[in-house]
């Protein structure tokens, strides 16, 4: 039993890092059509530049916070440079830039703070928690909590302001929205800004758990892409389940199974998921018109 | 036997029962036509037939072989072909091979076989052209053989379509709205080309809306309503029928 | 000559005369890496470029080519040739094995399908320490035909160029044939190909097989020429460097991807010297040629060829 909370325990606080990762990758695709390879790079960004800015002493809060605006200018100028003058352009094309942001992003943050792993303070102290024979990381609960007050926040936000419902029409059918007026520019560089930012709070959430270098983009995007795939991209509550799915499997795998294969938990899922089910456990399925 | 034949033939879409137990036969020969309002499930019935939609049950048989459970490709090869009310054209490719794709069902396929170039496919490749030029020359596009399909105007695609369905040598030939949004020249080049078809020996099935084209083509015309059959007959007896006319003027069309 | 053939030509031209501008062992090296490459690309652009699916997963056919006669060879003492045909019966039955369910996919999941096979295929030769050494990577022996060891650059280079000659002849081929067309239709319009006749899964499933044999067998040449070979070259970099290179030269363009690889191939080795801005660079640059020529290079340089000439 405590072996099973301990995995729980890891499995919740990594799935948090990556429906976070999943909501950012869902938030891009919905308002554009766009799959954004360079949404682990956010990640580390938030992370990396935290550090940079405690190296500076600037003291943790507003690092972090500053840390995000930086990562979500980053997210903005990506959409602006890079998305937009390709508007029109094939997915593989889209793929394939983004694919090149990822790399440009890395290759900065390698010049700017090396290859070195680096970490963050745990926000309230290292000490853990008993929990029914298990241990928890106060770190963990920030995860946790943070992400399901994210989760909360979005919901607001889609449900509750003009701005949120703009972007939500956008999703669904572009033309339309513009009919009604909606700024289009402004819902896409906000969406793109909104997911770096995301990208980058889970970045900074798991430093002090994981460790950060310019290279842990790479795969926390890659797992945060399975979590949103296997929600069935574009659904934002997919994008949560997804993320606790992948985490859990993950772990549970771990811990019951080998540690050495780890990473390919979440590949396998996804492979069994879009083979069984082509459109993700909430992705609708239709008959193609023709 | 009918060379094509649905018995109970429904499809649902969620909660819209788009077709609703329809049972139709086409004998071999003349010109066929299905007429109906907007939605009335004539393109179902097409896509059904194809194979590209699944029937929530119902049969399908062409030359009475039941072909329902069979993918569209194997349908297609049996010698089933039709133009989309939407255009479908390649647009990545020339008008000529978008023809030349048509012939698909009669030449070698094999990816092998064309790698290592075997005589017999360069051969059909070479014949394969000439047939393709002689049908662009038959609807009439020799001069867009070269120009790739995605810088064609809409009439000339609408011809291209239906080329490219001909390639195949069907024996059904299922014609979706074929004279939708042609001018009224364009529309007596399709009408021509139409009856060119059935005199060559193909069946024609045809979807459309132009009550003359329509009245003046077919020799038997299927009126579908809200997925159900409403009538069915000769040209006369469907513009005799008393519930064809309600059907149309409740919805606004002119028959 | 056909006229399909001119490209050809062309290609074996630049592969006999180049040895007379190549100055030393590492530009000959340079030079087979990018005809191994090349091979990749030339039948991932029939996958890509002409049937329209894309893979991000091609590595892994690539690494297995590499790993599997390798393995033969280093542990069961296998001959060179019968461990290469062996290696590229499990490339091909492998992928053989998975395109039917990953390529009913479309777009971005087929993107993601591919991926995950690919970063598996990765993670499991990184793993299996006892086997392949992980991620340190493991010596290959140089193939042998009979007494004959192939070594050194002269003679890789031959090989190599002749192999993609080859392997050039047999695309364009295909290209050009009704199986080909088969393939461009369903790259056009799937439900169209279908109601033509044309069993649009089994094509998928065809060019899939082929396109990995070509990487397989690249992924065996490379092995046995550097005598090395690491997890690096089944992984998920090494895929989208794969497709990029193919996007790059041009979509649909078999000398097109050609020249893709030769570039990216050539990118870091001129990138040498700013050591630390490579990835900056590479990034750079291919944001921007995707944005800029989104048709690729060989393809927009083409239509700009044909303009200019148009005018004067
Ligand atoms: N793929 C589909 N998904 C959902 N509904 C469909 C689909 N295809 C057709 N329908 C519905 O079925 C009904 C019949 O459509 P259709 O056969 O296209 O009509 P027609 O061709 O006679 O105008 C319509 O109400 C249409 O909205
Ligand atoms: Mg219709």
């Amino acid at each position: 039993m405590a072996e099973f909370l301990q995995f729980l325990f890891a499995g919740l606080t990594s799935g948090a890092i990556y429906a976070l990762v999943a909501l950012g990758f869902t938030l891009i695709y919905s308002s554009s059509h766009v799959i954004n390879f360079a949404q682990g790079e956010f990640v580390m960004l938030g992370g990396l530049a935290t550090v940079g800015l405690l190296a500076a002493g600037v003291p943790l809060l507003p690092a972090a916070l500053l840390a995000i605006v930086l990562t979500a200018a980053a997210g903005i100028a990506l959409e602006k440079l890079a998305i937009e003058p390709a508007r029109n352009a094939a997915v593989v094309t889209l793929i394939i830039i983004t694919i090149g942001a990822s790399i440009l992003l890395r290759g900065a943050a390698q010049l700017i703070w090396g290859k070195d792993y680096h970490r963050l303070p745990a926000f309230t102290g290292e000490t853990p928690l008993e929990i029914g024979g298990a241990t928890l990381l106060p770190q963990s609960l920030w995860v946790i909590g943070v992400t399901i007050l994210i989760v909360l926040g979005l919901r607001w936000f889609f449900g509750r302001t003009l701005l949120g419902k703009a972007v939500l029409a956008t999703s669904h059918n572009r033309l339309a929205a513009q009919l009604v007026g909606i700024d289009i520019g402004f819902v896409l560089l906000l969406s793109y800004g909104l997911s770096a930012a995301l990208g980058a709070l889970a970045g900074i959430l798991i430093a002090p758990i994981t460790l950060t270098s310019y290279t842990v983009g790479t795969m926390l995007g890659l797992k945060g892409f399975c979590a949103a795939i296997v929600g069935g991209l574009g659904s934002g509550a997919g994008a949560v389940v997804g993320g606790l799915v992948v985490g859990l499997a993950e772990a549970m795998a771990t811990g019951y199974v080998s540690s050495a294969y780890k990473d390919a938990v979440a590949f396998v899922i996804i492979l069994v998921v879009l083979v069984f089910m082509p459109s993700g456990l909430f992705g609708r399925r239709g008959t193609d018109r023709v | 036997m009918s060379l094509l034949e649905v018995r109970g033939l429904t499809r649902d879409f969620g909660g819209l029962r788009a077709l609703d137990d329809l049972g139709y036969a086409v004998a071999r020969g003349p010109i066929h036509a299905v007429i109906g309002p907007n939605g009335a499930g004539k393109t179902t019935l097409f896509n059904l037939i194809a194979g590209i939609y699944v029937p929530t049950a119902g049969r399908i048989l062409i030359d009475g072989q039941d072909v329902t459970a069979l993918p569209t490709w194997r349908r297609a090869r049996l010698g089933l072909a039709r133009s989309f009310q939407n255009l479908q054209l390649f647009e990545n490719m020339s008008g000529l091979d978008n023809v030349r794709t048509g012939l698909h069902r009669h030449e070698p396929a094999s990816l092998l076989g064309a790698m290592l170039a075997w005589p017999a496919i360069r051969r059909a490749e070479r014949a394969g052209r000439k047939r393709a030029e002689e049908l662009l020359a038959f609807v009439g596009l020799e001069a867009w053989a070269e120009v790739m399909a995605e810088a064609m105007p809409y009439g000339v695609l609408k011809r291209l379509e239906i080329a490219r369905a001909l390639a195949s040598e069907p024996r059904l030939l299922m014609l979706d709205e074929p004279a939708a949004g042609l001018n009224a020249t364009e529309k007596g080049e399709i009408d021509g080309l139409i009856r060119k078809v059935a005199a060559a020996g193909t069946t024609v099935v045809l979807v459309e809306h132009d009550m003359k084209l329509v009245m003046n083509l077919a020799e038997r015309i299927l009126v579908l309503d809200h997925g159900r059959r409403l009538a069915e007959g000769t040209p006369a007896e469907v513009r005799a029928d008393p519930a064809v006319a309600r059907a149309y003027l409740g919805t606004g069309h002119a028959a | 000559m056909a006229s399909r053939h001119r490209g050809l030509v062309l290609l074996a031209a630049v592969v006999l005369a180049l040895p007379w501008f190549l100055a030393n062992k590492f530009h000959f090296q340079v030079a087979i890496l990018i005809g191994l490459n090349a091979l990749v690309c030339v039948g991932l652009n029939l996958l890509i470029g002409y049937a329209g699916q894309i893979s991000l997963g091609h590595a892994a056919f690539f690494g297995l080519g590499a790993y599997v006669p390798a393995l033969l060879v280093d542990k069961l003492r296998w001959d060179s040739s019968l461990a290469l045909a062996a290696g590229l019966a499990a490339v091909g039955l492998l992928a053989f094995a998975v395109a039917r369910p990953i390529l009913r996919l479309k777009g971005h999941y087929l993107a993601m399908a591919t991926l995950g096979l690919g970063i598996i295929v990765a993670i499991v030769i990184n793993r299996e320490l006892d086997l392949t050494g992980g991620p340190d990577g493991m010596s290959v022996r140089a193939y042998r035909i009979g007494d004959l060891r192939l070594r050194g650059e002269w003679t890789w280079y031959w090989i190599t160029g002749g192999t993609l000659v080859l392997g050039v002849w047999l695309a364009q081929n295909l290209i050009d044939s009704p199986a080909g067309r088969a393939l461009r239709a369903l790259h056009g319009s799937e439900v169209a190909a279908e109601s033509l006749g044309i069993d649009v899964a089994g094509f998928k499933v065809k060019a899939f097989v082929i396109s990995a044999l070509y990487a397989g067998l690249a992924g065996a040449m490379t092995a046995h020429f550097l005598q090395f070979v690491t997890p690096i070259e089944a992984g998920f970099l090494r895929s989208i460097e794969f497709v990029t290179m193919v996007v790059l030269g041009g979509m649909a363009s078999t000398l097109g991807v050609v020249v893709g690889a030769a570039i990216l191939t050539l990118l870091p080795q001129l990138l040498t010297g700013f050591h630390d801005y490579e990835h900056l660079v590479l990034g750079a640059i291919l944001m921007g040629m995707m944005i800029f020529l989104p048709k690729g290079l060989v393809p927009s340089l083409a239509a700009l060829w044909t303009r200019w000439r148009a005018q004067s």
